[in-house]
């Protein structure tokens, strides 16, 4: 049986080799319109987009022989001078023309990137607890006797005032979205979770027995006989009595990114670099003093080495507020440099085990190199540093402005 | 002065001057070398060994100059500062098989007369420009004027030279793809084409086959087939890291833009050997789901990820050696398995010994077992050592632990073998 199956597998082995010979024995092909499509390229390449644009779209209206690819140098012409509608006009062009299936996706993708990038400006990230005024804020830290529950798409909340169920019900689904979309590039979380918002500190440690004693919130996965139970817990109001709007801009999403990475990731182990960095990105706006620890750290003595970043455990974290600060900045920097696909097939990496160097070699789809290791480190440093800089510039000029 | 130079370097060649004699049997047979005359025998000696015929079988035996001798008086004929006359002779010499003296004639030509073309010619030199090279030199001369952009020259001189002076088939190959290259870079896509895929079939046709330089231009032709515009759309950043390490070298956009630019092609050839590495990560998936209950089939998709990883690297050299690093770890995991099984086996067998009182022949039987389980773990460890020496660095551990079992293995093996031969 096993004499037929190697049989069998040699014969594929052999047809596969003979499609890709058999490829080659074909007439060669001939195109009458080359020269205007490279004279096209060229200008491209140098920057000249409108003339790369003019001599494109000659190609494309010629009446002899038309060649509607060359939409695809109209598009990348009106794209790169920022005129993002009329590029999506040509993508349009383009994609139906297009015969290739790498093509198509091509068009699609930067479809996608023109509208993103047209979008960008309009809309800054904001943390929802800016939204809410002071008489919003005060009902929001009243507390009743009685349990109200609210429940969306993917959460039950319950809280011991009905303002914060609702509140906390609709902002969960946006920072899950995030997170699944942004963040993780496209995950998927097709589960229900519990988030028990308790009133104070005394009682979110009686009930959420699992969280450390200076936390504010954490989140449980358990499975019990085939029931998985998912939860997360948060406080309701600080010490002061007040709303604790950082339960609702940092600390929900910060654990609902655990909880959706421990999912991930399964029984693998997230290296805590990645776990703590992505949960910091998760956070609805970015905090600065971390973004500038980040830097004067790596510009600093106190830098702690990328390799011990990601060999990170719990028990062996040295100088914890660095530690939490340059993770949080490698893996934004990450974040940044990597495509959505790239940063997804990482992460599909790391689950299987590879290291940092190997998980960001295998996605880049490049050889692997000696000297990865060290070159993504120095990128990195040099990414924190100029992050670090530009806040202290931007601090500096405000002071002058005051 | 010339004679002098000349006498030095021929003296070697005249000195192993040998009679060549011609023996004729009298069955009509005819053999040329050095005949000796024995007292009832005739040896003649030839290039590939000595003959013994009997004197009755010989019908005559002539005497005759052998090339050698004949290019010696040639040569005390000819004036040796007539580059010309020499010329000649070295040309004789050489339809004669006499290359090695040939060679040394061509030499001393160009001492006389730097620019004689036909010895330059003869010894395989190209010119380029108004310097003579040889071939290596005109190689790297030529790609040099490949990055230089010089592709006219390069056409039209240059490579016609390198192909018909190319001294090996290897060499010869390499002088096709610079030509493939020079007509992609110059923007001919449809020649580059099909110089691309006339090198692909040469390299597959090569003694040894060329396999990778067979899969990379095969696949450079298609990729020309499918783009007769020379035009190519570059779904990411190439060089992939350089929007990552934020390196100052050269990047190309994503979108489109022209093969003729070496980067551009790159890019496109790792699209292909990304391709190839998804289906063998495919493969590879599936051979993990069936190894522990199919090691047969796991085996056969593991060879088939191979087979595409071995394209993509093809491709762009290294690119897919973490997954072939990975079929290797896989393939030791499930060899250490089995020779944990062994192990536990023969540790059953062991813990049985010394136990209970046996016969003698029943303690052999014991013995030839424990051996048996030796072996076979002893095999699998060499296959593991055979299959992680390929990635010395990567599989580290795995080779180290190997090694180290393998020798306690042979050493309770030698023990055990000594108490079987004792007992014999």
């Amino acid at each position: 049986m096993a004499g037929n199956k190697y049989h069998i597998a040699v014969f594929a082995l052999v047809i596969s080799a003979a499609s890709v010979g058999a490829a080659i024995f074909g007439s060669p092909s001939f195109c009458p319109t080359a020269g205007q499509v490279q004279q096209a390229l060229q200008d491209l390449q140098d920057g000249q987009y409108a003339q790369a644009q003019r001599e494109a779209l000659a190609v494309t209206n010629s009446t002899e022989e038309p060649n509607p690819r060359a939409w695809a140098i109209v598009a990348a012409a009106r794209q790169r001078s920022k005129n993002y509608p009329a590029a999506v006009a040509a993508y349009r062009q383009f994609l139906c023309e297009a015969d290739c299936p790498d093509a198509r996706q091509f068009a699609v993708e930067q479809i996608q990137a023109c509208t993103t990038q047209a979008q960008a400006l309009a809309t800054p990230p904001k943390a929802p607890s800016k939204r809410l005024d002071a008489i919003a804020l005060a009902d929001l830290a009243k507390v009743s006797n009685r349990t109200y529950a609210e429940s969306s798409e993917h959460f039950v909340v319950r809280a011991n005032n009905p303002q914060v169920a609702k509140l906390v019900a609709v902002e969960a689904e946006v920072a899950l979205d995030r997170i699944c979309r942004v963040i993780l590039a496209g995950q998927d979380y097709p589960h229900s979770v519990t988030i028990n918002v308790w009133s104070d500190m005394r009682t979110f440690h009686a009930n959420a027995t699992e969280a450390p004693e200076w936390a504010g919130g954490g989140f449980s996965y358990s499975s019990d006989k085939g029931l998985i139970t998912r939860r997360i817990n948060l406080t309701q109001r600080d010490a002061k009595g007040r709303f604790a709007t950082v339960m609702l801009d940092r600390v929900l999403p910060h654990e609902m990114c655990h909880l959706v990475l421990k999912e991930l990731f399964g029984d693998s182990q997230c290296p805590l670099f990645l776990n703590e960095g992505l949960a910091m990105m998760a956070e609805s706006e970015v905090e600065n003093s971390r973004v500038r620890l980040a830097g004067q750290t790596v510009a600093g003595k106190a830098l702690q080495h990328l390799e011990t970043i990601c060999l990170a455990q719990q028990y062996n974290v040295q100088e914890p507020v660095v530690f939490y600060a340059e993770s949080y900045s490698f893996v934004e920097f990450l974040h940044g440099r990597l495509t959505s696909q790239q940063f997804r097939d990482f992460l599909g990496n790391i689950q299987q085990g590879c290291t940092v160097a190997d998980a960001v070699q295998r996605s880049l789809y490049m050889p692997a190199a000696d000297s990865f290791t060290a070159d993504l480190a120095n990128a990195w440093e040099d990414h924190a540093i100029a992050q670090s800089q530009y806040l202290e510039a931007l601090a500096a000029a405000k002071t002058t402005a005051q | 002065m010339v004679r002098a130079a000349l006498s030095g370097c021929l003296i070697a060649a005249l000195a192993s001057v040998a009679a060549a004699d011609k023996l004729v049997l009298t069955d009509g047979r005819v053999f040329v070398g050095t005949v000796s005359v024995e007292a009832d025998t005739v040896q003649i000696s030839v290039p590939y060994g000595d003959l013994r015929f009997p004197k009755i079988d010989v019908e005559r035996i002539e005497l005759m100059d052998t090339p050698e001798q004949e290019f010696r008086k040639k040569l005390a004929d000819t004036a040796l500062s007539d580059p010309n006359a020499l010329y000649d002779l070295a040309q004789w010499a050489g339809s004669k098989s006499l290359s090695r003296q040939a060679g040394d004639l061509y030499g001393l030509i160009l001492k006389l007369k730097p620019d004689h073309v036909g010895a330059h010619k003869a010894l395989g030199h190209i010119c380029i420009g108004k310097s003579w090279l040889g071939f290596d030199a005109a190689l790297e001369q030529a790609r040099g004027k490949l990055e230089a952009g010089s592709y006219a020259v390069l056409l039209e001189d240059i490579l016609p030279a390198l192909r018909a002076a190319a001294p090996t088939r290897q060499q010869a190959l390499q002088v096709m793809y610079l030509l493939a290259d020079t007509q992609l870079r110059s923007r001919q896509f449809n020649r580059a084409e099909a110089s691309f895929g006339e090198l692909a079939e040469a390299a597959r046709k090569a003694k040894p086959p060329a396999t990778d330089l067979a899969t990379q231009s095969a696949m450079i032709a298609e990729i020309l087939h499918a783009n007769p515009d020379g035009m190519y759309i570059l779904r990411d950043v190439y060089p992939p890291a350089a929007p990552l390490l934020g390196s100052a070298q050269a990047h190309i956009m994503p979108g489109p833009a022209s093969l003729a630019m070496p980067l551009v092609l790159e890019a496109a050839l790792r699209d292909e050997a990304k391709k190839e590495i998804e289906a063998g990560r495919k493969f590879l998936d599936e051979a993990q789901k069936l190894a522990p209950t199919d090691p047969d089939s796991a085996n056969l998709k593991y060879a088939l990820a191979d087979q595409c990883f071995q394209r993509a690297d093809a491709m762009i050299p290294n690119i897919a050696r973490a997954h072939r690093v990975d079929i290797a770890r896989r393939k030791i995991a499930a060899m250490r398995k089995d020779a944990d099984a062994d192990a536990r086996d023969f540790d059953e067998q062991m813990a049985k010994l010394g136990v209970k009182d046996m016969a003698p022949q029943a303690y052999n039987t014991m013995l030839q077992r424990m051996i048996h389980h030796l072996n076979s773990t002893r095999d699998d460890l060499k296959r593991i050592i055979e299959l992680a020496q390929a990635y010395p660095k990567e599989l580290v551990l795995e080779l180290k632990w190997a090694e180290l079992d393998l020798t306690k293995i042979d050493n309770m093996r030698k023990i055990l073998v000594t108490e079987l031969d004792g007992r014999k």
